[in-house]
């Protein structure tokens, strides 16, 4: 309990620093753009395009997040998203993620983006895990503490309200997970997503 | 405020939902009743003990150690059968073999080369369907022969990204042999046909095909015909179905996942692995069964003098030091300076490690299996390798 108390407060004051930071980088701007909520949900695998794998056993990935612009148009930005990704037989994970996002518009309407940037997941075990502690079997670690490296390709549609701005998409992350264990680093991990952002004028 | 509030909601809840435990591989299985008649007093005894105590200290979860000589049969073991309920392995325990398979799988080619039923140095594509041989690179030049002793050059399944990744998401619906094939098709070969040795479960799958072409029956059937049944090897068994399996006395198998000697129970997972293992590692049962095998194919009741002498004809790799395998038989060298190798076969699941062991300085088989997967990089690799070093090392040094 107290290392997941310990955890939470990092979680907090990771959020805080960032939440703090952002707005004070558009000081130079006279009004920096509102920040825009995200929401996503999709199915996720160990996988990566490329290795010959098929996609196998998807199960459920759901993101939250919000992105701070750093101009009007809303082309250039910092996303910061909490996800937690389901995985029956690998053990499920929670994820926050920190992306530059580059989200040109075409048309006025159509919103292609791409993210990159850096992650901290923590990855548990799908079954109670045991440690020897040189006389007997206790419980052990029940997670692991992984960075990985986020890639996002999204495509959407801006439809522009009186207050909000609501944008449908559609994305796809693969993120490569440093440290899983010696022979499985990096492991691939692909998520296809629905999501929705919203941005107030 | 109002936003730093809901990101905190949310992370605590992402992180309770997620630490959430289940149990989604262990299994229940019976107690295992003795299989043979033990020596009590067998000189072995003592130091066998010491060696398994001295790892089970270091957190080896379970192992299982048959020795017989002319002294008798002695089965020990340390650790558990299955760590959460503390229950202790038994003699009459069954377990996966995983490659030992291969002794067997060679022994039955060996048999339709006695019977002119098999050519060993015929290319492969002689006896494979065109569907399969036209995926398999050099499929006109490579032998049979280099199935056996895995000179062919042909890459190992079970060590492309495809195969571990299916692993990874769907562990207990486990590929079909044909899906397992389709892995290799097209893939360029390691070596020029015949030029080195390298490893390759692929080549036993590829064996399975041409054995059941050559014999006109299948796998299963010639295993039961042509060694279970003759050599009466009652706890040997191949193909299990699902409710065999649940009703046999297997032990739980444990891995460690994130190579921080953190061990779970994926016990469903290596058994799902182990009974579809085909030709290249799905035959199951005891110690005792292992050593009748392996004891019978040495004394001509499997095979023939000559087929027996092709299997123990070694070929040594290029950066080999030493000799690395026959015909289904791997070489080693524990014994003393001047011994003659010792030979056998290890075999490695998901979860657990095995191996098979003749000393022909002391005529003595060693089996061993050990309930800790070593497949990936960690502790446990160490841990389980060095274990089986020091058994084999003693084992092939004892003298009477």
């Amino acid at each position: 309990m107290i290392q997941k108390m310990k955890r939470l407060l990092f979680v907090f004051y990771l959020h805080l620093a960032l939440v703090a930071a952002m707005p004070a980088t558009l000081q130079a701007q006279n009004s920096p753009p509102p920040l825009q909520w995200d929401v996503a949900a999709g199915i996720g695998s160990i996988h990566m395009p490329g290795l010959g794998a098929d996609w196998q056993q998807a199960q459920t990935v759901v993101y939250a997040g919000a992105e701070q612009p750093f101009n009007q148009r809303r082309t250039l930005g910092l996303a910061l998203r909490f996800s937690y990704a389901r995985s029956k037989y690998q053990g499920d994970a929670v994820s926050t993620q920190l992306l530059f996002t580059f989200s040109p518009l075409i048309a006025n309407a159509i919103e292609t983006g791409i993210g990159l940037g850096v992650g901290y997941q923590r990855a548990f075990s799908p079954s109670k895990s045991l440690n020897w502690d040189g006389e007997n079997w206790i419980a052990g670690k029940q997670s692991k503490g992984l960075f990985h490296v986020p890639l996002r390709l999204s495509l959407g549609y801006k439809v522009k309200g009186k207050q909000y701005d609501f944008t449908p998409y559609v994305a796809y992350q693969v993120q490569a997970l440093f440290g899983y264990s010696p022979d499985l680093s990096l492991l691939p991990q692909s998520h296809a997503l629905i999501g929705l952002k919203i941005a107030s004028h | 405020m109002n936003k730093s509030i809901f990101f905190i909601l949310l992370a605590t809840i992402l992180f309770f939902i997620s630490a959430c435990q289940k149990d989604v591989y262990q299994c229940d299985h019976p107690a295992a009743t003795d299989d043979v008649v033990i020596n009590r007093n067998h000189p072995m005894k003592d130091s066998l003990e010491a060696i398994i105590d001295k790892f089970v200290d270091l957190g080896i979860p379970g192992v299982q150690v048959a020795v017989k000589n002319a002294d008798g049969w002695y089965i020990t073991g340390g650790g558990y059968a299955k760590i959460e309920d503390k229950s202790p392995l038994t003699s009459g325990m069954k377990s996966w073999y995983f490659s030992l398979t291969k002794t067997y799988t060679a022994a039955l080619a060996m048999q339709l080369w006695e019977e002119g039923q098999l050519q060993l140095d015929a290319p492969i594509n002689t006896y494979l369907a065109p569907d399969v041989a036209s995926g398999i690179t050099g499929s006109n030049t490579i032998t049979v022969r280099m199935l056996l002793n895995h000179s062919s050059g042909i890459v190992n399944f079970t060590e492309l990204p495809a195969f571990q990744l299916g692993q990874l998401n769907n562990p207990l619906d486990q590929p079909t042999l044909e899906e397992k094939l389709e892995l290799v098709y097209g893939q360029p070969l390691l070596f020029t046909p015949g030029a080195d040795f390298s490893y390759s479960n692929t080549n036993y799958l590829l064996l399975q095909l041409i054995i059941e072409k050559a014999s006109g029956k299948t796998y299963e059937q010639l295993l039961e015909e042509k060694i279970i049944q003759p050599l009466k090897l009652q706890h040997t068994h191949y193909n299990l179905a699902d409710t065999d399996m649940a009703s046999m006395p297997f032990p739980n198998y444990y891995f460690d996942r994130f190579a921080n000697e953190q061990l779970e129970n994926i016990t469903q997972w290596n058994m799902a692995l182990g009974n579809t293992s085909l030709a290249y590692g799905g035959i199951a049962g005891t110690a005792a069964d292992a050593i009748r095998f392996y004891e019978a194919l040495n004394k001509g009741q499997v095979v023939g003098a000559a087929a027996l002498a092709e299997m123990r004809t070694w070929i040594q790799g290029q950066e080999s030091t030493q000799p690395d395998y026959g015909l289904g038989l791997e070489y080693y060298q524990y014994g003393l300076d001047g011994d003659t190798g010792q030979y056998g076969h290890e075999g490695d699941g998901i979860g657990c490690t095995t191996q098979m062991m003749y000393v022909p300085a002391n005529d003595t088989y060693l089996y061993i299996n050990i309930t800790a997967g070593r497949q990936l990089f960690g502790p446990y690799l160490f841990k389980t390798t060095d274990l089986k070093i020091a058994l084999s090392r003693y084992t092939a040094r004892w003298r009477p």
